[in-house]
């Protein structure tokens, strides 16, 4: 899955490395390419445009890993926040519709979360898409994170850098949000 | 713009790792890294310091030439000048 949940000792001793050498960061490279690879392909579900947004997202992470501070959370959090910044500016920019085809058991979890009626019927599926289609790219990505890409709390409390308590409660301002809008239709 | 689109049909893919490696490249990395931070060339005529002393050499091969010309004036004339008398007093 996700982020490491322990901060890395190799990570930090590789950081200080690739500070002095700049070349270092190429073992940086070849450990995360592959996971940071995975976590944007499953949000923008395309081989060469992952691999786009994944090379970019390494040379900004080489641009600023001067500036990178240890607060607790793992490296790798870093990373991933930087890839995810990279999906949410790509979905941002594009101008056609870009299609990310999520299951339906999924849907059905968001349903039962918010105790939303129709779990198994299609027209509420299809309700609650278009209801999650209406979000920014920003408000999806905890969506995402944690219903179709299976982050628990933890994981997604390491990604912000916040406590769980906080990731509880930014998740469930937006799923409220689809809630009230459902209710009032 | 993202739009969500629910998929009965199929389980959703994973790359494998040899697709993945297909757009792993640390070399064009390094060298987008390398384009992006290397300050690019001043030409020598932009560079003030550089155009400076290039200025002072060229002043002073031009002063130089000018010395070495009426040097070269002056032994010239001295040399008509002496022509000249040792012709008188031949006559």
């Amino acid at each position: 899955m996700g982020i490491t949940t322990e901060i890395g000792k190799e990570d930090q001793e590789l950081l200080l490395l690739v500070k002095k050498d700049r070349n270092a960061f190429g073992i940086i490279y070849e450990k995360y390419f592959e996971p940071i690879y995975l976590f944007i392909y499953k949000r923008v579900q395309d081989e060469a445009i992952a691999g786009d947004i994944c090379q970019e997202a390494m040379l900004k992470a080489m641009f600023n890993i001067q500036k990178y501070e240890n607060r607790g959370a793992p490296f790798s959090a870093w990373l991933y926040r930087i890839a995810s910044n990279e999906v949410n500016l790509y979905f941002r920019k594009s101008k056609k519709n870009i299609t990310v085809e999520i299951q339906e058991k999924d849907v059905q979890v968001i349903m039962e979360e918010i105790s939303l009626q129709g779990i198994e019927d299609p027209n509420a599926q299809l309700k609650l898409v278009q209801a999650l289609n209406k979000l920014t790219a920003e408000q999806t990505e905890i969506i995402d994170l944690r219903f179709f890409m299976g982050y628990s709390f933890k994981e997604i409390a390491e990604f912000y850098t916040i406590t769980e308590a906080n990731a509880k409660m930014r998740l469930y301002r937006i799923l409220d949000r689809i809630k009230k809008g459902w209710d009032t239709k | 713009m993202k739009e969500y689109k629910i998929n009965n049909e199929q389980e959703p893919k994973v790359p494998s790792s040899e697709t993945i490696a297909k757009y792993k490249n640390f070399r064009q990395l390094s060298h987008e890294y390398d384009r992006l931070t290397k300050k690019p060339k001043v030409p020598l005529y932009r560079d003030k310091k550089a155009f400076l002393v290039l200025l002072l050499i060229v002043l002073m091969a031009f002063v130089l030439a000018q010395i070495a010309d009426e040097e070269e004036e002056d032994r010239e004339n001295e040399s008509i000048d002496t022509t000249i008398t040792i012709d008188a007093n031949v006559e």
